[in-house]
């Protein structure tokens, strides 16, 4: 599915070099279940924004799909983008005036298909992760649990076959972490690219791969076998 | 100014030389003021010396007193003052009463001091009777209606007069009351659009400032200590404020003088009610700009407050801060749709078709001397001669310049026929050619036809006999079937019934007045008694030269008085000068309110583009374009500009309508000023806000999602 090889990410401010990444090669592949783990401040979100395309790696290579994306000007990085990836945050990043159904919704709405489907689309998956009766609320009537299904649902809504979780438990509780771990498990189940960033091991069994960062650097990658 | 010696004691002047006692009792005296004995005698004593007026036959002037110039905030204004004599006065034709007895020249301002206590409306009400019982019956005889309904007796109490003063040489031009309440209204528009920004900008940023709401709360401040602190803040900003505008006042009140051609001054500091109207407004705007923050600010929720990690609240969703753009927007279009309704309207009167051509045509100002129609023909003469001349013409009126005359005439003299009021031009030969007035029916006046001059019988004999030429508007209003049916008809003066004219010619409608006014119905005449404005028409761009020949001729024939010309297209641009001002200061008005607009807006944006950020970056996410984000907030900048134009075109089109009604010719209202005004408005907040927008739509989305 995506390939990174040799990939460094710096950042300059007032002089202050920041390396965040530093010659990382990993490799996915499609259908992959893949955590990643490491301390406050090693790169993990780094990593995941360059793999969800929201930033560009400063050297190295990025095969996605086997088009080498690494250079690629924000708007065709945007199109493969909206085509292919799903996000979910920690902060789960609703849209505070918009009701649950429209904050699924906005994940179409750059894609060209008609109000209709749109709304059929929506709904089919509100009910698969179980929202379905709360369409109409917003999102500060939900619980965080809810909140973040939402956002699970905003992910996968408009079929991508990948999704980037970046600590997607970080603020629920046990619970319902796990809550959204087993629907990652289950979209897992059905062919979906998944990887996520995550500070519980226990999540991290989820996983089928865990890669370890430190400094920007990998350090291991765990495999596992299939649960 | 031409005096009773009552008002020398009727009103106060500051002597500073010489004395006032019985100054203007005697004919050949001359006051002058303070400002015009410097200009002639230097610091030289005036009194004791002499000075040579010209007007009123040539004579020498003894000065017998100097007064202090009258300050700027009186209406009366004079440099020399005389005393009142029929001599000024001369008739406008052999034969005719002088200025002081004719009945029919109504040029003077009467002073009534009326004794404590005296009711003037019921003074007023006795005034028809008195004219009735005073005014003698021979005018009764021509006119044939009583006095009272011939004349009206006006009262103004002196305080108001500045405001509705009728025109009149001695005084200073008065200001028009509708304007002062116009530009007023304007005035308080814009302070509105201010006030507007004001409470936005501070109730969008009082967010900022919930953390220190909340810590103060938390100390133990009241409400209502709160309220007081934000109030004062505002009422600093508004003392500030009005400082500056006062500094501002005077640094453009010079320049705003000579705009208007008024004399403006403030006294500051010796007008107590100015004072206190100016505190009032502080207080007024002040609490009108201050009170609605303050009081949001101090009840935002301590416990939400300290909780929300941006210190801030949502609470409103800003529904008010919108109306009130919508507001200011609506303002801005409706004063800049009335600009382009007034500008066209005065383009319009600029170029439209006159009947005549007014360009490279001179007019030769009379001089108020009474030989002047006399010798004025030799200096005709004199300029007919020069090669850069085209034509050369007299008249008793000239368009744009005034000498407006009416009569009424009647189709027969029996008793039944109806009088019909026409404006009466007395001619030279050459006036129509000159004016290159075409002629649609008949024939122009020629020297060829001897009745084409008016006859006159003598001094005694009030007969009259001549051709005369009408325009295609009389010939409507004597009700001929055409112009060539009126040809070779026979009309009759009314007051004059012996004198016939005869219809030789008809020549196209003119506008000779402003645009404001109906087209009249004329007769013109060749009537050489009354021929006071000479005028030429030149060949284009050599009038400096003519001008210049001019001068020469008439240092010779009027050796001690000044030459007043006029160019005929800037006299009739004079008539529309009121409405071009207005036009400026309105354009002025309505740019500042733009401008006081677009910086709210300029504010408000980056407050609501920044409460969006987070929404955008997530919308850049989910795949959203930089058009896309472009296009979703430049539509909430656009929304409240387009509800502004639907309030602001029917309240414009109402009033702009009432204004055009004015005018007798006018443009036809349509949507285009409107439309401009409109998409101006909105392109200026595009530019507003567009550098925000710009920014925003191509940042980053992990900028935006990074630090949650
Ligand atoms: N925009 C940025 N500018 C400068 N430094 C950054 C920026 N983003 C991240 N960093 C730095 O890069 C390193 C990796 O950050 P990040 O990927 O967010 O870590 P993690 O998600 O693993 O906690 C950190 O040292 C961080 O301070
Ligand atoms: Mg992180």
């Amino acid at each position: 599915m995506l390939k990174l090889h040799n990939l460094s990410k710096y950042y300059r401010t007032d002089e202050v070099e920041t390396v965040a990444l530093d010659n990382v090669n990993i490799e996915i592949e499609s259908g992959e279940f893949v955590a990643i783990m490491g301390p406050s401040g090693c790169g993990k979100s780094t990593l995941l924004n360059i793999v969800g395309m929201l930033d560009s790696p400063s050297e190295g290579d990025y095969i996605f799909m086997g088009e080498n994306v690494a250079g690629y000007p924000e708007s065709k990085l945007s199109n493969i983008r909206k085509q292919n990836i799903g996000f979910i945050f920690q902060s789960f990043n609703l849209i505070d005036e918009l009701t649950v159904e429209e904050n699924i919704e906005l994940a179409l709405l750059y894609h060209n298909i008609p109000a209709s489907e749109r709304r059929e689309r929506v709904a089919k998956v509100m009910d698969k992760v179980g929202i379905a009766h709360r369409a109409k609320h917003m999102p500060s009537q939900l619980s965080g649990g809810q909140q973040q299904r939402v956002a699970v649902a905003r992910a996968v809504v408009g079929d991508q076959a990948m999704i980037l979780a970046d600590e997607p438990t970080g603020n629920l509780d046990s619970a319902h972490g796990q809550e959204v771990m087993e629907m990652l498990q289950s979209l897992n189940a059905e062919g979906t690219t998944i990887v996520m960033v995550t500070h519980s091991p226990a999540h991290a069994d989820y996983a089928r791969r865990t890669i370890n960062l430190f400094d920007g650097h990998v350090v291991t990658e765990d495999l596992r076998a299939a649960v | 100014m031409i005096a009773d010696p009552a008002l020398l004691t009727m009103f106060d002047f500051q002597v500073l030389e010489g004395s006032l006692d019985n100054a203007l009792s005697r004919p050949t005296n001359v006051i002058l003021s303070r400002s015009l004995a410097q200009k002639y005698f230097g610091n030289t004593p005036a009194v004791g010396q002499t000075v040579f007026l010209t007007q009123g036959g040539d004579e020498t002037f003894n000065v017998v007193a100097v007064v202090e110039d009258i300050p700027a905030t009186s209406h009366l204004d004079f440099d020399l003052a005389v005393p009142m004599a029929p001599r000024y006065f001369v008739p406008t034709a052999p034969g005719r009463a002088n200025g002081l007895e004719n009945w029919g020249s109504l040029s003077f301002l009467t002073y009534i001091e009326f004794k404590q206590g005296v009711n003037v409306a019921a003074f007023a009400q006795q005034m028809p009777a008195f004219l009735d019982r005073h005014v003698p019956d021979t005018i009764r005889e021509i006119v044939k209606i009583a006095p009272s309904e011939l004349f009206r007796m006006q009262f103004i109490p002196l305080p108001d007069i500045h405001l509705e003063s009728p025109a009149s040489g001695t005084t200073r031009p008065s200001g028009d009351i509708e304007s002062i309440y116009a530009f007023l209204g304007i005035a308080i528009l814009i302070m509105a659009i201010a006030i507007i920004n004001f409470i936005n900008l501070s109730t969008a940023y009082a967010s900022r400032r919930g953390k220190e709401v909340a810590v103060r709360k938390v100390v133990g401040a009241k409400k209502s200590d709160l309220m007081v602190q934000f109030l004062g803040e505002a009422g600093l900003m508004v003392v500030l404020a009005l400082l500056l505008g006062l500094v501002l006042v005077e640094v453009t009140l010079p320049w705003y003088g000579t705009l208007t051609a008024k004399i403006l001054q403030i006294d500051f500091a010796n007008d107590p009610l100015l004072l206190m109207g100016l505190a009032g407004l502080a207080v007024v705007v002040g609490l009108g700009a201050g009170l609605y923050p303050a009081f949001v600010l101090s009840h935002f929720k301590p416990v939400v407050m300290l909780k929300s990690s941006s210190g801030s609240v949502e609470g409103n969703k800003g529904g008010l801060r919108w109306f009130l753009v919508v507001v200011q927007f609506a303002i801005s279009i409706g004063l800049i749709a009335a600009t382009a309704i007034l500008y066209a309207q005065t383009r319009y009167a600029q170029t439209k078709e006159l009947g005549f051509d007014k360009e490279n045509v001179l007019v030769v100002m009379p001089n108020g001397d009474a030989r002047f129609s006399q010798t004025s023909e030799q200096l005709m003469e004199r300029l007919k001669r020069y090669p850069d001349v085209i034509d050369v013409t007299k008249s008793s009126a000239v368009p744009g310049g005034g000498g407006q005359a009416n009569t009424t005439v009647r189709l027969s003299d029996a008793e039944t026929s109806e009088p019909i009021p026409l404006r009466t031009v007395n001619v030279d030969f050459n006036f129509f050619e000159t004016l290159k007035m075409p002629i649609v029916a008949g024939r122009s006046f020629s020297e060829e036809y001897s009745g084409d001059i008016t006859v006159d019988f003598g001094e005694n004999d009030r007969r009259e006999q001549s051709n005369a030429i009408i325009n295609v508007r009389a010939v409507r209003m004597l009700g001929f079937a055409s112009a060539e049916d009126a040809i070779g008809k026979t009309i009759l003066h009314s007051r004059n019934p012996v004198s016939a004219l005869t219809i030789v010619g008809v020549v196209a409608d003119a506008h000779f007045q402003s645009l404001r006014t109906e087209i009249d119905p004329d007769l013109y005449r060749i009537d050489r008694r009354n021929l006071i404005f000479p005028s030429l028409r030149v060949k284009a761009g050599r009038d400096t030269q003519v001008l210049a020949a001019i001068k020469n001729d008439w240092k010779e024939l009027f050796p001690n008085a000044p030459l007043q010309t006029l160019y005929m297209d800037e006299g009739l641009d004079q008539l529309y000068a009121q409405d071009k001002l207005r036009g400026m200061m309105l354009g002025t008005f309505a740019s500042l309110a733009v401008l006081v607009s677009c910086l709210g807006l300029l504010g408000l944006s980056s407050f609501t583009i920044e409460q969006r950020t987070k929404e955008i970056g997530l919308r850049k996410v989910m795949g959203a374009s930089m058009p896309n984000i472009m296009r979703l907030l430049l539509w909430q900048f656009t929304k409240p500009v387009l509800i502004a134009n639907v309030i602001a075109w029917p309240i414009v089109w109402y009033f702009m309508g009432e204004w055009l009604s004015g005018f007798a010719y006018r443009i036809d209202m349509d949507l285009l000023p409107f439309a401009l005004a409109g998409v101006f408005a909105l392109v200026i907040a595009w530019f507003t806000v567009g550098l925000h927008v710009l920014k925003t739509a191509k940042s980053s989305p992990i900028n935006a999602l990074r630090y949650e």
